[in-house]
Parts: structure tokens; C-alpha cells; sequence
């Protein structure tokens, strides 16, 4: 519903742009967004665009949570994985049929009788969907830096360096694969920056770390998890 | 600010989060009443569970419609010295057309409990299942449609992880109350499966390479404090009542669940080809083992699985309430040859078909069975229960009530002598409760032994009237007085012969 109008490789330039921007300290930490519509930045052009548009709230503000099936099946879409093979509990338990299904806003009318998805969402569902966007999230990385040369999401991390530019870029590869935008330049500045923390806490470059938590960042954003 | 003002102001903020769609969720925001919690536990007898059939037996000696009436040949029902209670210790040759024998000796339970169980009659107000069972814990809407597990939720529940837990569904007992300005920590959270869902209680333990706990904290700070707080289509739906349930409930509840490691303590599994725990660095509970015990056939039957958790969930001050229940599955132990060799192996039927309700088609047979099952799994409870201190040299027992909700009863009457016999659905009924904080040891009303009939009592002294007929509201009532539940405002009647003391 928030598709913008570009390409995957238009938003990628976005995002390389936006990473410039930050390179000369332009980002004024202020709300900016791309000419994308409700769901954000549209990174037009390739250039970085620092939006003057008033954001009007949704009267209604009618969204509803993905669940556990939709959630997954876009993960492992967006991240080219074995939907069957994407999310396993212990190696052996699927996250969504087999785990965290009732959590996940799912339905089991033979056994449990649960004819409908529970009212409330439970405490529970957001931890289950931390974990199922790890899961994910987990496996993408381990196969791309694991065999860099196959890569399919982490490419240019998996073969190069962990620098702002490459980093930038696999932001705007994430949100372009899980929310079908480009990010604004305050969401690459802020996964960038958690790239220091990773190299700090675990020494090395953090590139597999670093990829893993900003995959599971922007895949369990609201943006990502409601419609 | 006392208490009454606390309570004011924190009834207007439950309205306030019920008016986002229970969203807001105010567990931690909510002090702790009193001298601290009482415990709820909910064991449904879903189909109907007859008080006939279990600790108001009437021997066949007693009625002048012996043949006619659900009674039982004297040699059959035992009594205890110095007790109103009794149990009917019988063989089966079969459940119902099910061709299996078993044995039923239920009196070896009742005997060890008798000082704690308490049997109150009622009369109920539907015998359709659903209504039946829902009614048996809102005392058909006696307070606002709050389910009695959202009353002690909510009385009791600050400060606990997950203060309602339910660990059957689909039933009646486990549906939302309808009284949705509490705050929404008091509904229900619903377990589907007692092995796995302790994985459901933390982000990042048991994944291979898992983030480390800081860099996972700062990967949810990013993602909750910028990217989201600043993200137009938060800034467009923010006022959303499930985006902002959402938020709560991954915000502070999420990060006291994670600190108390319940996905460690929470694990009834061992570590083994079926749960590889070990493989993914995790460990089955420190009370696993114990609670194993108690519940040895946690693996073969979810209603163990669901006791087992269920003393955990309280052990650990994650729940203040949990409801348990057997399912209306199927569930027989032994392999899948055996009717063609004729029948069944003995005591090899774990759960009859929809459980209590088989009584459609072998009263006898299956309310002796099921009566045995929930009495054993409420043994267990009680038995964990009374090892484990609250404080002072309480036992987690000495807070605990252990309620046998019902749908309603079956039909009292059969075929002129039968031993096994179908039977439909009755409004006529007691319910039985364990716990020291009930009017132990005592049968709250009768029971008619010429009609099965059974008769209330006085609410404030609990002398039997033979003209009275006890409604939901007020067993409903007595259950949360007895708990201490705090019911100013509500227009319960007061039922004090139910509470001990």
C-alpha cells in the first residue's frame, strides 16, 4: 500500500545520496522523509530529499497487525528464503505453524478450538515477532556471509567493507526489501550509528552482527509489521 | 495517596486504556494491594461435571428412587470420618461404548484434601456449553461481565509478568469478560502449547548466535525510539489503539519478562531429541524435575503439561490466576493396533471425547474417569503448592483456590437399574473448590437423596435451606470474597459462609 513509484536500484541511489548527506553532517536530526507518501521516503532522483510536507494524522487511523503467517511469508520473500526452511524454533518447530501461531494473531479451530484470532494481541506477540525476525534475519546472513559471492541481501557487506557508504547502502537494500521504501536519512543515520555499538561490544568489524540487528530493526518496525 | 484515592485513579486510567482498544497497559504503573496476592486457579470440567458423580454420591440405600436416580451401590460410596464428602471407588469394564476398563479411586485424594474442599450447591441458567461455562466464571455477568480471573487480576496482578494466564482455549472459561475499561493486563493471555511457549518469553535466547542482550537492546531502542517514533506512517496511524497496544506491550512488560529468564524457569521440557534445549543454550526449569513428579505424564497429556506450567507460572510471580482444562480430544495411551485386538489395554484412556460431555453416551463410566482426572491433577497442584513459601512461613497453598468451574450437571435420572447410561444436561448442580481460604470440609447446601435435587444455604451463616437455590452470582461472589477481592461498588451480595474464618 505504501509502494513508491522507483525501482529497487532508484531508492538504492537514494540511499547512497542519503549517506553523502550524512558524510557532511546535514542532517539536522530533524523529521525528514522522501517524497514516497504515508509510508515515507521516496528518495527521488537519487538525491535525498528533505520533505517540507505536513504529515496530517489519520483521523481513523485503521491498521491492523500483519500475524504471524502474512509476517513471514513477506520475511522470507523479502529476504529470498525457504518460506518452509525460513524460521525454525529449536532447528525443528516452524515459528508461525508450529510456535508462536495463537500469539501471532493465527487461528486453531481443530485442536485448541480457536475459531478466531485473539482479541487482544497478547503480550507475548511482540517478543514472538522479535524472534521470528532474528530467525529470519539470522539465516539471510549466515547464507550470504557464508557463500559472499551468492549473496543475495548483504552483498556488498559480505564482500566489502563495513564502511558509512556500504552500510548506508544495506540500509536502503533493508528497507527497500522489508517496507518497499527508501529510508530517510534519520533512519541510515540511526542504523549506522548502532554499527559503532556492535564494533564495540564484540571488537572485530561487526559485520554479520550488525547486518543481523539492523535486518531485525527495520523488519519488526510498525511500518513493517502493520498495514 | 491512599489506597481508595490509588484505586480511584487507577480505575480512571484502566478506563483510559480500555478506551484505546485495551491498549495501554499499566501492570507496572499499578501498586500492589494489600498484604499481597491470592491465587486463582481455574480447572474447567468442561461437559459437565456431576457433584452426583463425585462428592455428593448417594448411596443407593439413601433414596426411595434408588433404581431410577444416579446412585450407587453402597459398597461403592465411601465416606470419611467426621466428613460430608464422599467418593465412589469403582472398576470399569468400559467407557461408555469405548471398550477399555479402568479403575477409579478418587477417595485416596478426597481423603488427603478433606479439610480444604468445600462443595457449594448451585443452580444454573443455561445448559448450552458455552453460555454454561461462561456463566460459571462471570456469575452470569454478576460484575460488569469481568470474568472472576480478571477480577483477581486485577486485584492482585501489579507487578506480575502476565497476571491471567490461560492455558486452555476455546472454551467459555477462557473468553474475554465484557467489562473492557480494566486495564489490560488483567485479560487473559492465552497459551497454546505448554512445551513451546516459554519461547515466546524471550527475543533472542535459544537462537543460534544470538545477538548478545546489550546490542539486542540497542537494536530495539534504535528501532523503538527513532525509527519508529519518527517514521511518517507512525506519525500518519499513531493514534492507532493497536499501534500503541503494540508499543506497550513491547516496551516495560517485555523487558520484565526477559530480566526474570522465564523462559529458563517457565521450560517443563527436558532437553532431548524432541527439545533439543542444550543444542540452542538453553535449560529446562530448576523446579523441572519436581514438577515432573508431580505431573509424570506431562508429555503424554497437555492437561499435566498445563498443571505443570500452571504451578510454575505461580512459583515464579509470573500469574496470579491461570485456568486449566482437559481438551476434547482423544487422548489414550498405547499404540494404535490395540481394537484390533479386541479393546483397549487398561487404564490406557488418558481423555474420553469431548471430555466430561461423553457422559451423553456412558455416564458412569466417564464422569468416574474424569472426576479421578481432575481430582489427581488438582492433588498435584496442591502438593507443589504447599513445598513452595510465599513469605512468612506461608505456603503458596495457604493463598490458593483451586476452583472445578463446570458447564452445569447432567440429567439425574436412568434406566431403571442401569450401570452405564447416556445422560443430557441439568441446570442442577454443586461445584467443588479446594483451599484453605474456603469454609473447608464442609457442603454448603444439599443434596436431596430422593430426587438428586440439590439445595443452597444461607449465604451469611451457610445453614442449609432446603427452600433455597444458590444463583451464579452468588458462588461468584463467595469465590472472590474468599480470595479477598476487593468487590466495593460491584452490588455482589455478600457470601461469607464461603470464606474459612
Amino acid at each position: 500500500m505504501f509502494h513508491d513509484a522507483l525501482g529497487r536500484r532508484g531508492r538504492r541511489l537514494a540511499g547512497l545520496g542519503v549517506v553523502g548527506l550524512l558524510a557532511l553532517g546535514c542532517d539536522d536530526g530533524t523529521s525528514k522523509a522522501g517524497a514516497g507518501g504515508a509510508g515515507g521516503a521516496g528518495g527521488v532522483g537519487g538525491d535525498p530529499v528533505e520533505t517540507t510536507q505536513e504529515i496530517i494524522p489519520s483521523r481513523t487511523a485503521r491498521v491492523n497487525f500483519k500475524g504471524g503467517t502474512r509476517l513471514l511469508g513477506d520475511l522470507a520473500g523479502a529476504l529470498e528464503l525457504d518460506r518452509a526452511e525460513a524460521c525454525r524454533e529449536l532447528g525443528m518447530y516452524d515459528c508461525v505453524n508450529d510456535t508462536h501461531r495463537i500469539a501471532l494473531g493465527g487461528v486453531e479451530p481443530y485442536t485448541l478450538r480457536i475459531n478466531d484470532p485473539l482479541e487482544v494481541i497478547p503480550v507475548t506477540a511482540a517478543i514472538a515477532a522479535d524472534r521470528v525476525a532474528l530467525l529470519t534475519c539470522g539465516q539471510r546472513v549466515a547464507k550470504d556471509f557464508d557463500a559472499p559471492a551468492d549473496a543475495v541481501v548483504f552483498k556488498a557487506l559480505a564482500t566489502g567493507q563495513a564502511d558509512a557508504a556500504t552500510l548506508g547502502a544495506t540500509v536502503t537494500e533493508l528497507y527497500d526489501r522489508l517496507v518497499q521504501r527508501a529510508p530517510t536519512p534519520t533512519e541510515v543515520e540511526a542504523l549506522v550509528a548502532l554499527h559503532a555499538d556492535v564494533v564495540a561490544e564484540e571488537g572485530g568489524d561487526g559485520r554479520r552482527t550488525w547486518a543481523r540487528l539492523s535486518c531485525f530493526a527495520v523488519a519488526t518496525t510498525l511500518e513493517a509489521l502493520f498495514y | 495517596m491512599s489506597s481508595l484515592t490509588r484505586r480511584s485513579l487507577l480505575k480512571g486510567m484502566g478506563l483510559t486504556a480500555g478506551a484505546a482498544g485495551l491498549g495501554l497497559n499499566l501492570n507496572f504503573a499499578r501498586a500492589q494491594d494489600g498484604d499481597g496476592p491470592r491465587y486463582l486457579i481455574v480447572m474447567a470440567a468442561a461437559g459437565g461435571a456431576s457433584i452426583l458423580d463425585g462428592p455428593l454420591a448417594i448411596r443407593a440405600s439413601e433414596s426411595r428412587n434408588a433404581s431410577t436416580l444416579n446412585t450407587f451401590p453402597d459398597a461403592l460410596v465411601k465416606g470419611f470420618d467426621g466428613s460430608p464428602f464422599r467418593a465412589v471407588d469403582q472398576r470399569r469394564e468400559s467407557l461408555g461404548q469405548i471398550p477399555e476398563a479402568f479403575t477409579a479411586t478418587p477417595s485416596d485424594i478426597v481423603k488427603r484434601h478433606l479439610n480444604d474442599m468445600m462443595v457449594t450447591t448451585w443452580t444454573r441458567t443455561s445448559v448450552n456449553h458455552t453460555i454454561g461455562q461462561r456463566r460459571a466464571v462471570t456469575g452470569n455477568e454478576a460484575w460488569n461481565g469481568r470474568t472472576l480471573q480478571e477480577c483477581v487480576a486485577l486485584q492482585y496482578g501489579a507487578g506480575h509478568p502476565l497476571p491471567n494466564v490461560h492455558l486452555m482455549s476455546g472454551s467459555g472459561y477462557t473468553e474475554l469478560g465484557t467489562d473492557r475499561s480494566l486495564p489490560g493486563y488483567c485479560y487473559g493471555e492465552v497459551v497454546a502449547d505448554p512445551g513451546l511457549w516459554p519461547l515466546a518469553l524471550d527475543g533472542a535466547r535459544g537462537l543460534p548466535d544470538a545477538p548478545p542482550p546489550g546490542l539486542l537492546a540497542k537494536a530495539r531502542a534504535v528501532r523503538n525510539d527513532v525509527l519508529d517514533r519518527r517514521s511518517t506512517f507512525t506519525q500518519v496511524f499513531g493514534r492507532s489503539p493497536k499501534l500503541q497496544h503494540w508499543q506497550g506491550i513491547r516496551g516495560e512488560q517485555q523487558q520484565a519478562i526477559e530480566s526474570r529468564d522465564l523462559i529458563s524457569k517457565l521450560m517443563v521440557q527436558t532437553d532431548s531429541d524432541r527439545y533439543p534445549l542444550r543444542r540452542f543454550g538453553l535449560s529446562e526449569s530448576p523446579l523441572a524435575a519436581k514438577v515432573r513428579g508431580a505431573f509424570p505424564n506431562f508429555e503424554k497429556d497437555p492437561l499435566e503439561a498445563q498443571a505443570a506450567l500452571a504451578f510454575l507460572l505461580i512459583k515464579y510471580g509470573v500469574s496470579v490466576t491461570v485456568t486449566l482444562g482437559p481438551s476434547g480430544a482423544f487422548l489414550y495411551d498405547g499404540d494404535g493396533d490395540a481394537l484390533s485386538r479386541g479393546g483397549l489395554p487398561d487404564d490406557s484412556v488418558i481423555n474420553p471425547p469431548i471430555a466430561f460431555d461423553f457422559s451423553h453416551n456412558g455416564h458412569r463410566s466417564v464422569q468416574a474417569l474424569m472426576w479421578q482426572r481432575l481430582y489427581r491433577i488438582a492433588d498435584g497442584l496442591i502438593r507443589l503448592l504447599k513445598t513452595e513459601e510465599f513469605a512468612g512461613g506461608q505456603s503458596l497453598w495457604d493463598r490458593s483456590l483451586i476452583y472445578f468451574a463446570t458447564d452445569f450437571d447432567r440429567q439425574k435420572t436412568r434406566p431403571a437399574d442401569s450401570d452405564d447410561w447416556g445422560t443430557g444436561h441439568d441446570l442442577n448442580n454443586g461445584v467443588v473448590m479446594f483451599s484453605p481460604l474456603v469454609n473447608g470440609g464442609k457442603v454448603l447446601g444439599g443434596v436431596d437423596p430422593d430426587s438428586g435435587l440439590t439445595y443452597g444455604f444461607d449465604p451469611l451463616t451457610g445453614t442449609p435451606d432446603p427452600g433455597r437455590h444458590m444463583a451464579e452470582a452468588e458462588v461468584y461472589s463467595g469465590i472472590l470474597q474468599a480470595l479477598k477481592v476487593d468487590t466495593t461498588g460491584s452490588g455482589l451480595p455478600p457470601v461469607p459462609a464461603m470464606s474459612r474464618g
